[in-house]
């Protein structure tokens, strides 16, 4: 008999504690400004950054940073989505190839590239291409790896399945193969655009000359703490919203079965 | 024209440095509308002679011909499976399940969507065919995997312990009622089971094995008027075949155990 689906908390109490929490951090910050008991250096009045943040919103540079930030974001992660997913699905046709190979692919996932950015801006240059190699380099290695773990790991049965009606090679890849490995192929997509999102905002902070991790760092280098925060603000309402919507996007169809 | 399923002095080796192959001289013929049963204790080679009756392993020696003619690779309009497990692919739907069968065989998606909507009306799961597999119960999805099978329309259906992985009272109805459908379809069925109560009271015919190697100790016919009743069950008949399959599986049994 089928198990009885374990019942998960409501979602109108996830939603209720989620903004409790924003309420206690805003709340905290805001006690803080009033009662003196951090410098506003390191944490400037909330009142100051939401008028900044709104300011920053009425601006155009604003909008084409915004723009520049989000299009290396999802230009580098569609490099890495690609080669990823290309290279985990040849390399998953041989074991031979796939022992050689798994374990340089977890070296390159846990590796902290960040240490390697300033190569990257040597062969590209300052602006938006080396962001985009920067976020396809990191966001590459887990979508290479689950792509390939998950090809190589299709259960038997499955393969037995197609074997018994005949499948050809291309529908046991396609309609097998692909399918049963999706739920890691899609993690490994979901991690990716997690990387992609962080290396091109810290690319931008380290060595760049737009976007809205360079003028986050531009405004922090200036002591305009407020405009820093509002950038990141919106940096993070963005990112958020972004990887919102790629979650949507590469969510597997079954997982609706484990809520 | 009326199809048969001929076994010719079969014998299968797992790798080419077995010394004992897994089953050896087996000679069977199933004609079509026959529903056969196969028993035998664990490791007899059951499963590896439905698999080669269904073209999915090599022969060392000796053949399986389909009306006459050799079957060297799976061919499900031939033969098709059901496997104890089903085997179903929780990621598609269950008409997508049922459909996969005969796209694999060459159908265009639009046919064979239609086809597996209809056969799933046939096995009583009209309702359920935009489920997934995990939203069904075990007897449910074993439907889906004999829908599956069905909608090939196959000459001879290869069941390996359909119900094996079912509880006692899903198992006992899901067959009864599942093999009422096949038998009124005038379906050929192999079907593979542990069980001699199964063995039993689905069978025209029941093939005996022994183990080391595998080979078929006995043929026994159940004469036995369909549709069978509970009563057979309950019969003075029926517990003597229990007990000859009994008396014939358990020696090597005991021999397997020591």
């Amino acid at each position: 008999m089928r198990a009885a689906p374990a019942a998960g908390p409501r979602r109108s109490i996830v939603w209720g504690l989620r903004i409790l929490f924003l309420v206690v951090v805003f709340g905290g910050w805001a006690l803080a400004n009033a009662t003196g008991s951090i410098s506003p250096i390191i944490l400037p009045q909330l009142s100051a950054v939401l008028v900044q943040s709104v300011e920053l919103l009425g601006e155009a540079d604003v909008w084409i940073a915004l723009a520049i930030t989000a299009f290396e974001m999802i230009v580098g992660f569609g490099i890495a989505a690609v080669a990823g997913l290309l290279v985990g699905f040849v390399l998953s046709r041989k074991p031979l190839r796939s022992a050689i190979f798994e374990k340089l692919l977890a070296w390159g996932y846990i590796f902290p590239i960040s240490l390697v950015y300033p190569l990257f801006l040597i062969w590209a240059g300052v602006g938006l291409p080396s962001k985009i190699l920067f976020a396809a380099a990191s966001a590459f290695f887990p979508i290479a790896y689950n792509t390939m773990r998950g090809l190589s790991a299709v259960p038997a049965r499955y393969l037995k399945v197609g074997q018994a009606f005949g499948a050809s090679a291309q529908a046991t890849d396609w309609h097998i193969r692909a399918g049963a490995a999706r739920p890691m192929i899609l993690s490994g997509l979901r991690l990716g655009v997690s990387m992609a999102t962080v290396s091109v905002v810290l690319a931008e902070m380290l060595g760049a000359n737009a976007g809205l991790g360079f003028m986050a760092q531009q405004a922090s280098s200036q002591f305009q703490i407020p405009q820093a925060y509002a950038v990141i603000l919106i940096l993070v309402v963005m990112t958020s919203l972004l990887l919102w919507f790629m979650e949507t996007l590469l969510r597997d169809p079954n997982e609706r079965l484990k809520k | 024209m009326t199809s048969h399923l001929n076994v010719d002095n079969l014998e299968i080796r797992y790798g080419d440095t077995a010394v004992e192959p897994a089953i050896t001289g087996i000679n069977l013929e199933i004609m079509q509308g026959e529903f056969v049963t196969v028993i035998g204790p664990s490791g007899c080679g059951k499963s590896t002679l439905l698999h080669a009756m269904g073209g999915m392993l090599a022969p060392a020696s000796g053949g399986i011909y389909l009306d006459g003619t050799e079957l060297t690779r799976p061919d499900p309009r031939q033969a098709a499976f059901v496997f104890q497990d089903y085997s179903l692919f929780p990621w598609k739907k269950v008409v997508d399940n049922v459909a996969m069968g005969l796209r694999f065989a060459g159908e265009d998606k639009k046919t064979a969507l239609e086809k597996a909507a209809a056969e799933l009306a046939f096995v009583g799961l009209g309702d359920k065919a935009d489920k997934y597999p995990g939203e069904l119960s075990g007897g449910m999805q074993q439907r889906v995997a004999v829908a599956r099978a069905l909608a090939l329309k196959p000459k001879f259906l290869l069941m390996d312990e359909p119900f094996g992985a079912l509880d006692e009272q899903t198992r006992r109805s899901l067959g009864q009622e599942l093999t009422k459908i096949l038998h009124d379809a005038g379906q050929s069925v192999v079907l593979i089971t542990h069980s001699l109560e199964e063995a039993i009271f689905w069978a025209d015919r029941i093939i005996v094995m022994k183990a080391g190697p595998g080979e078929v100790s006995k043929e026994i016919i159940v004469d036995e008027p369909w549709p069978r009743s509970l009563e057979f069950m309950t019969s003075e008949r029926f517990e003597n075949l229990r007990a000859e399959l009994f008396h014939r599986i358990q020696p090597t049994t005991v021999s397997e155990a020591k």
